[in-house]
């Protein structure tokens, strides 16, 4: 419980210190600016980063994969297609990320049949199987936009991923899919648990594997797929949280669940913060870079050194 | 009403056949199930232990068919300890037993969960381990911290495939005794017949897929261990040794 509160009262940090940093300063900031722009912006990285980190911990758990996220699966890659083709056809913001979870789950289904192909489910398989699916996306997202040049300009800078444009309407959306996400997985946590043992283990514990992991991939799927609709790819969020969290409050799906989603929260709020001070002359870095930074480095760290300690 | 009640099961895998014409076993029945790698014994647990729901014929537990049972109600009659097991994450020795409750408390683990598992860690000489990682244990270790996660599960019947692969001796003694007086149905499968002297009363010799041949345990002889294992053994103050 102290430590709930502790997490607590840095998220509040965070959200105020967010709240305080721009291009424009505290001082000279106006309502609107700040009710408008501002503010959503902080909301959503908040709730994209709590989304990010749960579908992590999923994944990492439902394919048994140290190395497993949204990004790495090839997961975001396949929702970013349907999100681009349902950009192209002219579809509304609610319909995206119904296109985009459709693609989500027809790519998890390929990563599936590729990953099945050694007949181990290796976690290496998985990964191969996640670069393959990311690059043929990449390569017809690539496509798409050369030759929908002039009404997809703005997919370039989307797809590196960031809040732009966020409305109320969205906040209110994506807020829905995050407490639909969190309630259901916190709820489930015991079940999760059951989950890291072997199949016939789990089995014989009384879970019914194949429909309980079916259940759990279709929400894995279902966070990846919304907070690539909003936010293009913002990768390694899912894979770094769900190993930090473990590492301090241990492997209990239970605290895993809750501490992913505010520690996600926080390191994606903070990481777009960052983001938006780090150019002194007011321009921004997209935030999937600067997480593809600090992900990048901290995947090396885990390849390296941790896997054995913290999983 | 019986424990287990097996009716012309019929088990096609690639190029294997189980086929089992008839087997039943009472309340309180110990049997063993030897048999060579690949006779089938593994793939019999899978049947009767509700994991594999593709065979013919009928299989039924305390007086109800397999399929009329959810995953959950069948967990709280029996519990399965299978050959090959895993667990990632970094759980506790400690955790991974009270994991054994999920069954009965669908997670919600109270004092009793915790006394069972304390009880559980002790019998089988697992409390100095209880904070260790269960990846980081060897190999006998494991199997105690699996065994203990079933016996944890306190269901009326117990299948355990090959519990004493990987044991240290005093190990195999120890949880021989620990199963001989429990008030369980148990069926347990091995590859030595000494190891389940004493606590079996009943062995099911199972080859190429069918029953070979079943008797009292005490009634054991060298030739029929000769005609199961293509090996000659001569037995010795009660055991038999493969010659």
């Amino acid at each position: 419980m102290k430590k709930l509160v502790f997490i607590l009262i840095i998220t509040l940090a965070v959200f105020v210190f967010s709240l305080s940093c721009g291009a424009v300063g505290w001082t000279q900031l106006d309502v609107d600016m700040f009710l408008n722009i501002r503010l959503p912006r902080v909301i959503m990285a908040f709730l994209v980063g709590s989304m990010l980190a749960q579908s992590g911990a999923l994944l990492q758990l439902l394919l048994r994969n140290p190395l497993a996220d949204g990004f790495t699966t090839g997961i975001a890659s396949a929702a970013a297609l349907g999100a681009v083709l349902g950009m192209v056809l002219g579809l509304g913001f609610v319909f995206i990320p119904v296109v985009a979870l459709v693609f989500a789950l027809v790519g998890l289904g390929i990563i599936f049949h590729l990953g099945r192909a050694d007949k181990t489910f290796h976690f290496t398989t998985i990964i191969l199987a996640g670069i393959v699916l990311n690059i043929i996306c990449s390569a017809i997202i690539s496509f798409l936009k050369y030759y929908f040049d002039e009404s997809l300009g703005a997919v370039v800078f989307w797809l590196m991923g960031g809040f732009y444009g966020i409305t109320y309407a969205k906040i209110i959306f994506v807020a829905v899919v995050a407490c639909i996400g969190f309630i259901w997985s916190y709820s489930q946590a015991s079940t999760l648990n059951i989950l890291a043992f072997d199949d016939l283990s789990a089995n014989s514990l009384g879970v019914d594997v194949k429909k309980e992991r079916k259940k759990f991939f279709v929400l894995a799927a279902m966070l990846t797929a919304v907070t690539v609709s909003v936010s293009g790819i913002i990768g390694f969020v899912g894979l770094i949280v769900p190993h930090l969290v473990r590492g301090i409050f241990g492997p209990d799906m239970n605290t895993n669940i809750l501490y992913s989603s505010l520690i996600g929260a926080n390191f994606l709020l903070l990481a777009d913060t960052l983001s938006r001070i780090i150019i002194p002359s007011g321009a921004e870095l997209p935030v999937g870079v600067m997480t593809a930074f600090i992900g990048g480095l901290f995947f090396v760290f885990l390849l390296k050194y941790k896997v054995k300690q913290i999983w | 009403m019986k424990a287990l009640n097996i009716d012309h099961l019929s088990v096609t895998k690639d190029n294997f056949a189980l086929k089992i014409k008839e087997l039943s076993l009472n309340n309180g029945d110990k049997l063993a199930l030897l048999g060579e790698n690949g006779a089938g014994k593994s793939t019999l647990f899978n049947v009767i232990a509700k994991i594999n729901p593709h065979y013919q014929g009928k299989v039924r537990i305390l007086g109800k068919n397999l399929e009329e049972y959810t995953q959950l109600e069948f967990a709280r009659k029996v519990a399965y300890l299978p050959q090959f097991f895993d667990l990632i994450f970094g759980f506790s020795v400690f955790e991974t037993v009270l994991l054994g409750r999920y069954p009965q408390t669908q997670g919600r683990y109270g004092q009793r969960d915790y006394q069972l598992t304390a009880y559980w860690l002790e019998k089988l000489h697992l409390l100095e381990l209880k904070q260790r990682k269960f990846q980081e244990l060897s190999g006998g270790e494991k199997k105690r911290v699996m065994l203990a996660r079933v016996l944890n599960q306190d269901s009326s019947i117990v299948f355990l495939d090959e519990p004493f692969a990987m044991l240290d001796v005093k190990f195999v003694q120890m949880i021989k005794k620990i199963l001989g007086q429990l008030n369980k149905t148990i069926i347990c499968s091995a590859h030595d017949f000494n190891q389940i002297k004493g606590f079996c009363s009943r062995v099911v010799f199972l080859k190429q897929g069918k029953i070979f041949y079943q008797t009292q345990t005490n009634q054991i002889k060298e030739e029929v261990l000769k005609d199961v294992f293509e090996v000659d053994f001569i037995k010795c103050s009660g055991y038999f040794v493969p010659v």
